[in-house]
């Protein structure tokens, strides 16, 4: 089990399609933090592997992502 | 578990510490928040130590996480002032890092041809004789230390002493040399003194950006997050790229000008040019703070701000354009947009790495001083490191050819009888001359003019340019070959070339001070163990020190006995720094212990440490020691370390690369990072993870490169320069200028180790290598 807590930054514009886009990847779960141009998510994943891909390629990849850093890593 | 399972827990705990660096109280939308008495048993058993990452230079802090003496987890440290709880995704894998199978435990003797198992003592003996043979035989300019910004500040302080002082030899140089020498050259010409003014604390009151050639968005994320924060929160924030390649900064830019790689410096004086011709510069601070300077026949001429305005007529943003290959309208923004501030400029390995690096480092020293862009909040130049501790531990100790601690030189007789005095050392031991910087010395060791070398924490053998010219000089068997010694954590392309390779320590495993980017020092303590029998490069610096001692080649007494612990370094490494432009006397131990990191200058035990150097108020050198005026008011700026305190704008002539592309070799290549690797990937290459992330090198042509040359992403080419050739994958993107290719620089098998095609050639100012600029070839080869 891995489990990552990572702050993203956005486009402050694209604050909210890039939630609905986020929330739509297996196993990441968002969560607002105090202004528009950054939000939180927690990456849940059966290995560091698929962590790290869904970090740093497809978290990066959604419109308006403009950075991913990670702040929390758990793995067991 | 009482009221929630365990992964909620941890689902909880990842929330608060991404709402901890956040800077918010809570998360505002998150799981259910656990009872007060639910912590897991595995979070209750570990312990959290403040620390200092190990990559690069932003310096961010960390807190380790303990179990059973083993390092577990690491986390960004919240409470750390300037990188605020940030860390990037490199830092995660540390602890997978450290605890490697490939770790080296145990010191090797090369016999037969190869490396086999010996003990400590057998090892340093060996080690010992060999240098003080050669000492006694040849003189002690026949052996060298090739140190990095990866030691701890004590280490290269300790070698700095031992071979200086000690042994009597300015032969010892580190990689710095490859990555910021031309950065110390810019500061030392402008300014007298090295090491950036400003502070990380400027990104908070910028209104101008200027990024010169560097990716730092992923060299230097955590800065570069801080630079996004800015931006998001202030509509009129704008950035400026200069920049061959399209790196991942340039989404977030306003204004990108990509010049010719090699040919930026007339893009600069453009900008001057517009400045003045526009009324944009600030003729008070001029007047009080600037002197304008040429060199005519190797001579320093200085000259009036009118001979600068007609110098800089040959630099209008039309002819730049024409010879950068960039359109004129953009330079005339840019250079408004600076003028315009408070602008902070930023810049990397793409300036630095150039056979005029220095001089592209002064021109941007230019901008900010006449434009007064300097000393206020948000208004500094500021040069990005890529190491831990090349500033603190290699620029500062004066651990370089040419260097002696604490802004001293070589070449300046008070200087050494100064250090000579702090050290013990006879009256004249310290030579007069400077000693071979890392390019000549390990051209040296290739011409059997060195006998030994002992190379600690860095990687030559795949991180010199012209690869494979100094791999020979270090391992080709012949009658003379130089003995290698290799100091590492792991096997590298260097330990393969050594006769005797040294298990090391590393990161938490020993403690000591990491200086970054800002002038910050940072205790790292010591919380787990090294595996095997490695030990600290400390420790073997004072094993090997007391050896050469038993042997007559260094002064009875003169390191043996004198030190115990890096904490005694220390007590004489502040010695050194007391009435310097670095003075760091109040940064006792125990108070280093106790918090995140304290800015040079700083005298005494209570003050804060310095955000701005130069400026009455914030800077303490103005108010007590040598440096003190008493007739300046709170925002006064006085530029101490400058010749009669003023700064110099230095009226550079344009010059190309080296190895500009040509009929037979009509591609430039570039080299530089990804996100997942650093430097010569010893350590992240240990991560499966990072490894699989980016398994293998590969080559960017545009698009257009592409189509003449047939080639298509994932096939192979082969890149030829007039040194080596290597075949990687192809990527077809945008990303790099046409006529440019680009390579990383961190894969190490022989087809991909790109400093095989990489060029030596050298600033002759900072003795810098052009990584940045050569002249290939680009074929289609074969998988």
């Amino acid at each position: 089990m891995v489990i990552i807590g990572a702050m993203v930054r956005v486009n402050a514009e694209q604050h909210q399609a890039a939630w609905q886009v986020l929330a739509d990847l297996p196993g990441v779960t968002p969560f607002a933090l105090d202004d528009a141009t950054r939000l939180g998510l927690v990456i849940e994943s059966p290995s560091l592997d698929d962590a790290y891909r869904l970090l740093n390629h497809d978290v990066h990849d959604v419109p308006g992502v403009l950075s991913a850093y990670p702040a929390y890593a758990h793995f067991e | 578990m009482n009221d929630i399972t365990r992964r909620e827990f941890i689902k909880w705990s990842a929330m608060a510490a991404v709402a901890t660096m956040a800077g918010c109280s809570a998360p505002q939308q998150a799981a259910p928040a656990p009872q007060a008495t639910a912590r897991p048993t595995v979070e209750a058993a570990k312990e959290w130590h403040k620390s200092v990452c190990r990559f690069c230079g932003t310096g961010c802090g960390v807190q380790l996480g303990i179990a059973d003496g083993k390092l577990v987890a690491l986390r960004g440290d919240p409470d750390h002032p300037t990188t605020k709880g940030l860390v990037c995704a490199k830092a995660l894998f540390l602890p997978k890092i450290v605890y490697s199978p490939d770790r080296l435990t145990k010191p090797q003797i090369r016999k037969a041809g190869k490396l086999v198992d010996a003990t400590w003592d057998e090892a340093m003996n060996l080690v010992a004789d060999k240098f003080a043979d050669a000492i006694k035989t040849a003189g002690p300019d026949s052996v060298a230390y090739y140190g990095s910004g990866q030691a701890l500040a004590e280490e290269s302080y300790l070698a700095n002493r031992l071979f200086k002082g000690g042994i009597g030899t300015n032969n010892l140089d580190g990689n710095p040399r490859l990555c910021m020498a031309s950065a110390v050259g810019g500061y030392t010409t402008t300014y007298g003194k090295d090491e950036p003014m400003g502070s990380y604390d400027d990104i908070d009151h910028a209104r101008t950006f200027f990024l010169i050639g560097s990716n730092t968005a992923e060299a230097h994320p955590v800065l570069f997050d801080r630079i996004l924060d800015r931006k998001s929160k202030n509509a009129n924030v704008q950035i400026i790229l200069v920049d061959p390649r399209k790196t991942p900064v340039r989404r977030v830019t306003d204004i990108y000008l990509d010049p010719i790689p090699g040919f930026d410096l007339d893009i600069f004086h453009a900008m001057a040019q517009v400045i003045i011709a526009e009324k944009l510069h600030a003729p008070d601070f001029i007047t009080k703070h600037l002197v304008f300077r040429k060199v005519v026949d190797n001579q320093n001429v200085d000259v009036t701000f009118d001979e600068y305005v007609k110098f800089l007529e040959a630099f209008t943003p039309e002819k730049a354009a024409e010879k950068c290959g960039v359109p004129a309208t953009k330079i005339r923004q840019a250079a408004r947009m600076f003028a315009q501030g408070p602008t902070m400029s930023l810049w990397c390995m793409g300036l630095n790495q150039r056979t005029v690096g220095v001089w592209a480092n002064n021109l941007i020293h230019n901008l900010h001083l006449i434009t007064g862009q300097f000393g206020k909040p948000g208004a500094t130049p500021f040069s990005l490191t890529g190491q831990p501790n090349a500033c603190g531990g290699v620029r500062d100790t004066g651990a370089l050819a040419h260097l002696l601690p604490y802004g001293r030189v070589i070449a300046n007789a008070d200087h050494r009888a100064q250090m000579e005095k702090l050290w013990g050392a006879p009256a004249g031991k310290i030579k007069a001359q400077d000693g071979l910087n890392t390019i000549d010395m390990f051209k040296a060791l290739g011409e059997d003019k060195l006998k030994a070398m002992i190379i600690i924490t860095t990687n030559p053998g795949q991180s010199l340019p012209n690869a494979n010219k100094y791999r020979d000089a270090m391992g080709k068997e012949r009658a003379n070959k130089p003995f290698i010694v290799s100091v590492d954590a792991y096997p590298t392309r260097t330990t393969e070339l050594a006769d005797v390779v040294l298990p090391a320590a590393m990161w938490s495993e020993k403690e000591g001070v990491f200086g970054m980017s800002e002038r910050r020092y940072q205790l790292m303590p010591k919380l787990i163990s090294a595996p095997g029998e490695a030990r600290s490069d400390f420790d073997i610096l004072l094993d090997f020190a007391a050896r050469l001692e038993e042997r007559g080649v260094v002064a009875k007494g003169y390191i043996a006995g004198k030190f115990k612990t890096t904490a005694d370094v220390w007590e004489e490494m502040k010695e050194a720094s007391r009435n310097t432009a670095y003075d760091f006397t109040g940064m006792s131990r125990e108070r280093m212990k106790k918090e995140r990191g304290i800015r040079w200058p700083v005298l005494d035990e209570t003050h804060p440490g310095t955000n701005r150097r130069f400026v009455k108020g914030d800077d303490p050198l103005l108010d007590k020691g040598p440096f003190a005026d008493a007739n300046l008011k709170p925002g006064d700026i006085k530029i101490y370390t400058g010749a009669n305190n003023k700064a110099i704008v230095w009226l550079r002539p344009s010059k190309d690369p080296a190895e500009p592309a040509d009929k037979d070799f009509p591609f430039v290549l570039s080299t530089g990072r990804v996100l997942e690797h650093w430097h010569t990937a010893t350590m992240t290459m240990k991560a499966p993870e990072l490894r699989r992330a980016q398994p293998e090198a590969y080559c960017e042509v545009h698009p257009l490169d592409a189509e003449k040359l047939g080639i298509k992403t994932g096939d192979m080419v082969k890149l030829t320069s007039r040194r080596g050739d290597v075949t990687v994958r192809a990527r077809v993107v945008d990303t790099p200028r046409p006529g440019m290719v680009f390579v990383p620089m961190h894969w190490y098998e022989d087809n991909a180790l790109i400093n095989k095609v990489t060029i030596d050639a050298y600033d002759p100012a900072s003795r810098q290598p052009e990584f940045k600029v050569c002249a290939v070839k680009v074929e289609k080869g074969k998988a």
